[in-house]
């Protein structure tokens, strides 16, 4: 029941709420919450995804398959992507707070990393699609 | 891993193209967003936002596309309720990067929870649509 698309759709959306209400205050100036607290919804959701992913892969190397018929490298490379955005966040709120003083160039190379894979995956689905399509 | 791409197809509403098109204009996007943060360029914010200003319009001729050869097939209720969805959220990220861009050029002063309406109504909307897809 709690896997079903409606529950995992509702949990995606919660998150994006959240962090779009904190990301307003801080905006508007009406705290001055640390970036962290602001992307707080986003840090959780990655950990949880890479936690489920590696739960998955466990179980795969376990059972020896996987009721999603996903491979293990797969599953690795979503677990490259998700760990890729993780940084993004976590370099780009050590920016914002001035931890760090790195270009900015070196602080969306994580994002370009995710956003490439993501493309490509997207341009495989595209083609897949035009060539079912004849 | 948390969605299949069908799930998300249904849920967003978006042909698998229109998200390549989204995918691709955000990456040249963040691109040229890092170019100004830098102090790369002089060019104002409306010129970086011009990737996202095209995906939008090449998604509306796409959605109007399909809008014409659904209604000639005959399928007129889908091509009604596909073309009415997809201009609504067209209309809304297009309406919060104007006024985004207006507020980071100077030209109006609004509060950014004002310029966050459009994607606080889009979010009801998927809302919504996450209650009447059937997966």
């Amino acid at each position: 029941m709690a896997n079903t698309p409606f529950y995992r759709v509702l949990g995606v959306w919660s998150v994006v709420l959240l962090f779009l209400i904190f990301l307003v205050i801080r905006l508007d100036k009406e705290t001055d919450w640390f970036w962290f607290i602001i992307f707080i919804p986003f840090l959780i959701f990655d950990c949880f995804v890479i936690f489920f992913i590696l739960l998955r892969i466990c179980r795969h190397l376990k059972d020896g398959v996987d009721p999603n018929r996903f491979t293990i490298a797969r599953k690795c490379w979503f677990l490259f992507m998700v760990t890729a955005k993780l940084s993004f966040i976590i370099i780009l709120c050590c920016r914002l707070e001035n931890i760090i003083t790195a270009s900015y160039y070196v602080v969306f190379i994580p994002l370009w990393i995710f956003l490439l894979g993501l493309g490509c995956d997207a341009t495989a689905w595209v083609w897949v699609l035009a060539n079912a399509r004849g | 891993m948390i969605f299949t791409l069908k799930e998300v197809i249904k849920w967003l509403g978006l042909s698998i193209f229109e998200l390549w098109l989204h995918i691709m204009a955000f990456i040249v996007f963040s691109v040229l967003v890092a170019v100004k943060l830098e102090g790369g360029t002089t060019r104002s914010w409306w010129t970086v936002f011009i990737p996202l200003f095209v995906c939008d319009g090449c998604v509306a001729y796409f959605s109007s596309i399909v809008f014409i050869r659904l209604y000639l097939a005959g399928d007129r209720r889908l091509a009604a309720m596909r073309t009415l969805w997809s201009i609504s959220v067209v209309a809304l990220l297009l309406t919060y990067k104007i006024t985004l861009c207006q507020r980071l050029e100077g030209i109006r002063e609004i509060d950014y929870a004002v310029i966050h309406v459009p994607l606080f109504i889009l979010l009801k909307m998927l809302a919504v649509r996450a209650c009447q897809v059937d997966y």
